[in-house]
């Protein structure tokens, strides 16, 4: 299985694992849980990680009838290019969308250009970002 | 390329900050009170919040006239609950810094800026509620 993670636009596409996981967020930071910027560092997390859908078990629920397969759902309802399609492809994929989320101060942090907290938070998660992706 | 954000879009704000230590402020106290390890792989953006934050104590606060830090002075800034903390700490030897950081800082001094709070744990108090923006 791919252990990268892909931000298109605002939407990520996510594996959950266990050295992206809340435990070993603080443990990769170096940081104390209960401290101020472990504080920091969980808000961050969870507006890459909380309130995701685990996309196989969406479409087998809504979707199965409506697409041919899962890959096809992927392709079409997320409007993802087939060859990305191809290498995120798993059941254990999770969905999150950035949008809109309540914690303002993060995501000011988070669209802060050039951030270099953000970018080792994007390294920790494993996130490659693909704001303008093109089919090669 | 042109950046469009969207979300809450601001001029800079500042935030007015009151800091209770029970040591003086360096940088290696501020580092090891707000959690983070001198081998963490954002020591270097913690470090430069930390400065950010005792540069800013040596300007003092924004909008206020205060000559000197006291109860009155803490209780007119931060209000009632700060000021209580005030007289109990510096009652045991604490020292009182106030001041004030900006959103056009580093990006984790901005984030300082624009979020509100208190932090209130052994060896440190520190009151960020006081931010216009």
């Amino acid at each position: 299985m791919n252990n990268i993670n892909y931000l298109v636009g605002k939407e990520l596409f996510f594996s959950k694992t266990l050295k992206t996981s809340r435990f070993c967020l603080f443990l990769y930071f170096k940081v104390k849980r209960r401290s101020y910027i472990g504080q920091i560092l969980y808000r961050l997390w969870e507006y890459f990680v909380k309130n995701n859908i685990l996309l196989y078990s969406e479409y087998k629920k809504y979707y199965i009838r409506e697409y041919k397969n899962y890959a096809e759902y992927l392709e079409r309802h997320y409007t993802l290019p087939s060859d990305l399609v191809k290498k995120i492809l798993n059941n254990k994929l999770r969905y999150k969308c950035l949008k809109d989320w309540p914690d303002v101060g993060i995501q000011n942090l988070v669209q802060t250009p050039d951030a270099e907290i953000i970018r080792k938070f994007l390294e920790f998660l494993k996130i490659v970002s693909l704001e303008n992706y093109d089919e090669d | 390329m042109m950046k469009i954000r969207d979300g809450f879009v601001t001029n800079s704000s500042s935030t007015n900050f009151l800091i209770i230590s029970k040591e003086e402020l360096t940088i290696d106290y501020l580092m090891k009170k707000l959690g983070v390890s001198p081998n963490s792989p954002i020591v270097s953006e913690m470090e430069s919040l930390c400065r950010e934050i005792i540069d800013g104590s040596q300007s003092g606060v924004r909008w206020f006239n205060v000559a000197e830090i006291n109860y009155d002075t803490v209780l007119e800034v931060f209000g009632q609950n700060s000021a209580n903390r005030y007289k109990e700490l510096t009652s045991i030897g604490y020292h009182a810094f106030m001041g004030h950081t900006g959103s056009d800082d580093s990006p984790l001094t901005s984030f300082f800026t624009t979020d509100c709070f208190i932090l209130d744990e052994r060896g440190l108090y520190i009151d960020g509620k006081n931010c216009v923006w």
